[in-house]
């Protein structure tokens, strides 16, 4: 089961492109908690580059004997974060012109997320919903919780309408510590209301990161002849001419993404744009980086 | 509107394969999922719908393009009203006034007649009145003034020439090509059988003409005519002249007696009775005749009594002339050609000619003008003053004939002439070997009877190479047998073999009195003129090298030529029955008799089914519609396929021009996605 979300593949290009995923793949961060070297309740933040002056012993020398380049490894105290998935289930996710649905998309990217965080002994849980939390995997770092994500994940199906004011206020209720909180969803929602909805849990201390998973026919659709497209949740249906598609649409949905990140970012959550297009290990690598500056 | 091939409308259903493509497979697509509507909008539709106008006009032009086709190998076609039919009529009144309409009162009935029409035309309504004698005689121009077409009327007088229906029917063609207007024909006369020409597709009439035709024959046609009268043009001796009258009678249903009149120069000769067979013909001879010198008018009546009085009788003239000279110069050893030439003109019956013979020896200051023409019997040598005064003799006008034999063979060329004697070629008797005369010259005066020569044994023929001049006859193997030159004003005509039984057996054969005789005529310049001649005939009054003035005295003793047409007018067409004197210049005046040409004696009127048959040809304007049925004279076929096609052309070239630019957005919208 674990194989077909963490496939090899992908857990190689997170560790060849990341320092802190190489350091999940060599089982740098299960260390972490064991070597005195390093000191106990400190957790590994980051890697900086050593300038003259700088303490040797926090100088990384088997990066150095690998790479000749001298790294600081710099610590942060032990907080056991509390990673949150929150997965849209709704009918539009279901959405795809390759291969590769959005639903599916971010069932790789949110198992790819919970594995790392599994890897850091972070407590994580699952949220999936549509207009209704449909399941809800509570955060936690015991052992097997790893496979209950992942089974909660492997059985989230499409439901109805996305709505962002139910499952977020469940969200509310849920969340206690301070954590981390990953959403993946198509947001065809007001970017205001998004905002409105994820802005209690920042309010909280919880850092969220969004990924605004969209299908690149979404982005920019092609349109050989005038089409009658049906709405995947409301079955509304509405004939699109090409010129349309290729004038107005385009720049309405560039506009809707452009007002999305501004939103986000305003509220102090992070945005990720992840067109299922992408390879994996890309917006994995958008995760590390905004996981290593916040963590 | 009807289709000569409407089965081909059933292609008209291919009509299905575009909307198909158009309408039915465009509605089994079906819409597309999208994940959300949330940034279109409804308003865009109009934009669709521009396209589908778009769709829907290539749509038509489609269905267009496969109906057009079907209706064009359908064949559509409208009935309308003919334009030549219904339009404003010329009205062409044709009056007959032939040899025919000499029977009591029916010209006069034919021109109340006449009149009638040109009030009865309309107002504003054009007539024209043409008469028939003969050819069409064209009296008015197409005019509406009653007083020009009634004047016209009036003036028609009988005629001696024959009804021609044909020569109407083209002259109506040839009105209704350059006038363009619908004719209305209307045919006044007595519509003889005889009229109509020997085809019936000479009666085409134009389309949209329409025959009227008026009868103003009697109705009695039971007509005795005295047909014709065998006379010879020249007679010397009339007493043992035979002249043979021939009397018909038409539409008679028993045998009848007639009395038979030769009158001469106004004097009754003799009278002859003679039977007339029912619907036939009865023949009477006069001989015994006495005649004066010089111009002599003839005449044969018989009293008919009946419709027709006009040609009761038979004009005739001959001219009695003293026997003429013929000098014959033989040779000395042989004269067996003299013997030959004197027997067969003595059968020829009577010959204005006499023959005097000597030997080519002793012709020597002879005077050859005292003669009619001269012939040269195998004349081995002549005596070179009468070979000169015979060269001025043929230069002045005279005639030669000179034929060759053993004895002329041994001169080195043909005396006068001058051509060149090759050999002499002979044929023995015993081995049956010989040749035969090929390519006689038919049209020739001494050769006319097509059999002149043939059969004709040639066993001796003198080689000559014949100069510029007119072969008459050749033997099998190419060689000039009979030759005819130019000699100044006068003329010479070569044989290459005698005129005997030795050199051939031509003395033998039948054809051999015939060919003496008109030998004789030709070289003796007698003219073998009939005694009568038809109506509209012609006679030659001058040659194209001559200026010399000729007179013509008509039948009102008259001069029938202006002094213009004197002096240059080529021929004379006698228009009127009667005695024509034609005197030309340094010759003796010359007399014809002129009839009527009898065929207009037969008053048996036209079938009514052929009249009918005549007035549909001008009212088929089209066989016949799809379905078979015939058009009315009124209505008139259409047929639309020039524009039908030419819709087509400009429909495919749209529809290719839509359907490219169609597929050039399709292909840009895809580039640019």
């Amino acid at each position: 089961m674990e194989q077909r979300y963490l496939s090899p593949s992908v857990l190689a290009s997170i560790s060849g492109l990341d320092l802190v995923a190489k350091t999940v793949v060599d089982g740098f961060i299960s260390g972490l908690h064991r070597s005195p070297d390093f000191g106990f309740s400190q957790e590994f933040a980051e890697y900086a580059l050593y300038n003259p002056g700088d303490d040797l012993r926090h100088v990384d020398w088997n990066v150095f004997a690998r790479s000749e380049r001298m790294y600081l490894k710099r610590f942060q105290g032990e907080t056991n974060s509390q990673v949150t998935i929150l997965v849209d289930a709704s009918n539009s996710m279901r959405y795809k012109s390759g291969s590769l649905d959005k639903l599916e998309y971010a069932r790789f990217l949110a198992a790819s997320i919970a594995y790392l965080a599994s890897q850091q002994r972070d407590a994580i849980g699952l949220i999936v919903f549509d207009d209704e939390v449909r399941q809800y995997v509570p955060p936690s770092a015991r052992q097997g919780q790893m496979h209950r994500v992942l089974h909660a994940l492997e059985h989230a199906e499409p439901g109805k309408r996305t709505d962002f004011g139910k499952p977020f206020l469940h969200c509310q209720q849920f969340l206690h510590r301070r954590g981390l909180v990953v959403v993946f969803s198509d947001f065809y929602e007001d970017p205001k209301k998004i905002k409105d909805a994820l802005l209690p849990l920042r309010a909280k201390g919880t850092e969220v990161v969004v990924f605004h998973v969209l299908d690149p026919e979404e982005i920019k659709p092609k349109l050989g002849e005038p089409v009658i497209l049906l709405d995947m949740e409301t079955q509304a249906s509405i004939e699109v001419s090409p010129d349309y598609a290729r004038g107005e649409y385009t720049q309405k949905i560039n506009q809707h993404i452009a007002d999305l990140k501004a939103n986000i970012q305003s509220g102090g959550m992070d945005y990720y744009l992840a067109a299922t297009d992408k390879p994996l290990d890309a917006a994995l690598r958008e995760y590390l980086g905004v996981r290593k500056g916040r963590l | 509107m009807g289709f000569f091939s409407p089965w081909f409308l059933v292609g008209a259903l291919g009509i299905g394969l575009p909307l198909w493509l158009h309408l039915l497979r465009r509605h089994k697509t079906e819409p597309r999922e999208f994940s959300s509507l949330m940034f279109f909008e409804q308003r865009q539709q109009s934009s669709v719908k521009h396209r589908r106008l778009r769709y829907l006009l290539l749509l038509a032009m489609r269905i267009a393009l496969l109906l057009l086709l079907a209706l064009l190998f359908a064949r559509p076609y409208f009935i309308t009203e003919n334009p030549q039919v219904t339009g404003n009529k010329l009205r062409i009144v044709a009056v007959d006034r032939s040899f025919s309409m000499r029977t009591s009162g029916a010209l006069e009935r034919a021109k109340t007649q006449a009149h009638s029409l040109v009030a009865s035309r309309g107002a504003g309504g054009q007539a024209q009145v043409v008469a028939l004698n003969g050819s069409v005689e064209v009296l008015t121009q197409p005019t509406s003034d009653p007083a020009g077409l009634d004047a016209a009327i009036d003036g028609i007088v009988p005629g001696d020439g024959k009804t021609s229906y044909g020569e109407l029917a083209r002259f109506v063609r040839t009105v209704a090509a350059n006038a363009k207007v619908p004719i209305e024909l209307h045919l006044i006369g007595d519509l003889q059988k005889t009229g109509l020409p020997p085809g019936f597709a000479d009666l085409q009439l134009p389309n949209g003409t329409d025959l009227q035709v008026h009868s103003v024959s009697a109705t009695e046609t039971r007509n005795f005519a005295v047909e014709n009268v065998r006379a010879p043009g020249v007679v010397t001796d009339p007493k043992k002249v035979r002249f043979e009258a021939t009397i018909a009678s038409y539409q008679t249903t028993e045998p009848t007696k007639k009395t038979v009149t030769m009158m001469i120069n106004g004097q009754t000769v003799q009278t002859k009775e003679v039977t007339i067979p029912a619907f036939g013909r009865g023949r009477v001879e006069f001989t015994g005749l006495d005649a004066s010198f010089g111009l002599n008018k003839g005449e044969v009546r018989i009293d008919s009594g009946d419709v027709l009085a006009a040609d009761d009788k038979f004009y005739f003239g001959f001219e009695r002339v003293e026997p003429r000279k013929v000098l014959v110069a033989h040779d000395s050893r042989q004269a067996r050609s003299l013997t030959y030439l004197k027997a067969a003109l003595e059968s020829a019956g009577d010959t204005p000619f006499t023959i005097e013979s000597m030997s080519c020896e002793t012709t020597a200051g002879v005077d050859p003008s005292k003669y009619a023409f001269v012939m040269l019997g195998d004349c081995g040598t002549l005596p070179n003053t009468f070979e000169a005064d015979l060269r001025k003799y043929a230069q002045a006008g005279g005639s030669v004939f000179v034929t060759l034999g053993f004895s002329s063979a041994s001169r080195n060329k043909v005396p006068l002439t001058d051509w060149t004697i090759e050999t002499s070629r002979y044929e023995g008797r015993d081995g049956e070997r010989f040749l035969i005369a090929s390519q006689v010259d038919a049209g020739h005066p001494v050769t006319r009877r097509a059999d002149a020569l043939d059969a004709v044994r040639f066993y001796q023929i003198v080689r000559f190479t014949p100069g510029p001049s007119r072969t008459i006859a050749k033997v099998g193997d190419g060689g000039a047998l009979l030759s005819e030159v130019t000699f100044g004003e006068g003329k010479v005509m070569v044989f290459g073999s005698t005129l005997d039984n030795l050199a051939n057996d031509f003395p033998l054969h039948a054809s051999f009195v015939p060919f003496v005789e008109h030998m004789f005529n030709y070289m003796g310049g007698t003219s073998e003129k009939p005694g009568a001649v038809p109506v509209a005939s012609s006679a030659e009054l001058r040659n194209a090298k001559s200026n010399a003035a000729a007179e013509v005295i008509g039948p009102t003793g008259k001069s029938e030529l202006s002094l213009a047409e004197s002096t240059r007018a080529r021929s004379f067409t006698f228009a009127h029955e009667g005695f024509y004197e034609i005197r030309r210049a340094n010759q003796k005046p010359e007399l014809f008799a002129v009839n009527a040409d009898r065929r207009e004696s037969d008053l048996t009127p036209v079938t009514q089914d052929t009249i009918e048959a005549w007035k549909r040809t001008g009212s088929t304007t089209v066989s016949s519609t799809g379905d078979g049925r015939l058009l009315d004279e009124r209505e008139k076929l259409y047929d639309p396929w020039r524009i039908l096609l030419f819709v087509l052309v400009l429909i495919v070239a749209a529809e290719t021009f839509i359907g490219s630019r169609y597929l050039s957005e399709s292909r840009d919208s895809e580039a640019a996605s």
